[in-house]
């Protein structure tokens, strides 16, 4: 008789192997490693009150529409005219929060934890833009989508948030429901260039 | 495909945006004075042209913000955006704005905060 526990869990539907070896040969076109040990923080402030925020995050917030602001291995991108999205290691998260309150007091803010809500992943590999060209309209040329840019578009019909905090990878979020798709779709799409997918949680710098 | 001049984000792809509809259509402050016909005005019935349509649009994938375009339902020609609770200011879209029917209707008469309405009604009374 066919088993029917209930807590079975549902078989993946990402058939792909997690490396592709490139057909070309050489190193894989793409590698995607996921990201944890990272603290994502959605803050909404005006720009006059997240300024004071300034000392606390270790830079200047972006205020400027899709532009990042990188400070060590902390990262804030520009989601909106009052909307940051802060990420900042796990370990200063209790610190941070605890500081920002004291530093924001009675302002019109909100500052929510949505670690669980956002999967992270780092995207790498010489065919990265040429992967993503296949599911996301922007233009991601490195003259137009330079380091210190990040934008909020679509990957293949899912809300994704890219940032461009490197030039040899970037970042890329997205839902935590729709991280399994956005991974299988990466994957398949870079099936022609080869790829690597690193799901060992190791904290990235 | 449209290619839509989001306020912050620049140029994107019609995609990314989700349409809101008619634009500039204001709540009756007081819909108990109106009749349900005139209600309905507010609440039900929406304008259809063919030619320049002020619609309200939200760029829903992006930085999620709402804005008003201006737009040629007849060639898809987006002559104007500008910002939530401004009017249009180019000259087309003025004039659809003015030729709107719901100008001139109870609901958004209704709409209008008291102090401009007393104002109308003294100046009236003079």
């Amino acid at each position: 008789m066919a088993s029917t526990n209930p807590h079975a869990q549902m078989p993946q539907i990402t058939a792909l192997p997690d490396i592709m070896p490139n057909p070309e040969g050489g190193a894989p076109g793409l590698t995607l490693a996921a990201i944890s040990g990272k603290t994502l923080i959605n803050l909404r402030a005006s720009d006059k009150i997240k300024a004071s925020l300034d000392t606390l995050f270790g830079t200047a917030l972006p205020t400027q529409p899709n532009r990042l602001s990188i400070i060590g291995a902390s990262r804030a991108m520009w989601l909106g005219p009052d909307e940051t999205l802060l990420m900042i290691d796990e370990a200063r998260q209790a610190e941070f929060m605890l500081k920002l309150g004291a530093t924001l007091k009675d302002t019109h803010y909100a500052a929510t934890i949505i670690t669980d809500a956002i999967r992270i992943l780092r995207l790498g590999g010489a065919r990265r833009l040429d992967v993503l060209a296949k599911g996301c309209g922007l233009d991601l040329h490195p003259a137009i989508f330079a380091k210190g840019h990040c934008a909020q578009s679509l990957l293949s019909h899912a809300s994704v948030t890219l940032a461009r905090d490197a030039e040899d990878s970037l970042l890329l979020f997205c839902r935590t429901s729709f991280s399994d798709y956005v991974t299988s779709w990466l994957k398949d799409a870079a099936i022609e260039y080869g790829y690597r997918l690193d799901t060992s949680p190791a904290p990235h710098r | 495909m449209l290619e839509i001049k989001c306020p912050y984000c620049g140029p994107r792809d019609e995609e990314e945006f989700s349409c809101g509809g008619e634009a500039h259509i204001a709540r009756p402050l007081s819909e108990n004075s109106l009749s349900d016909k005139e209600f309905a005005d507010y609440l039900f019935y929406r304008d259809n042209p063919r030619g320049v349509f002020l619609e309200r649009w939200r760029h829903a994938a992006g930085c999620r913000r709402w804005f008003n375009v201006a737009r040629d339902t007849l060639t898809h020609h987006i002559l104007e955006i500008y910002p939530m609770g401004a009017k249009p200011v180019s000259k087309a879209g003025r004039a659809a704005y003015n030729a709107n029917w719901r100008r001139d209707s109870q609901a958004e008469i209704a709409a209008q905060p008291a102090s401009q309405k007393t104002n109308k009604t003294s100046s009236a009374k003079r």
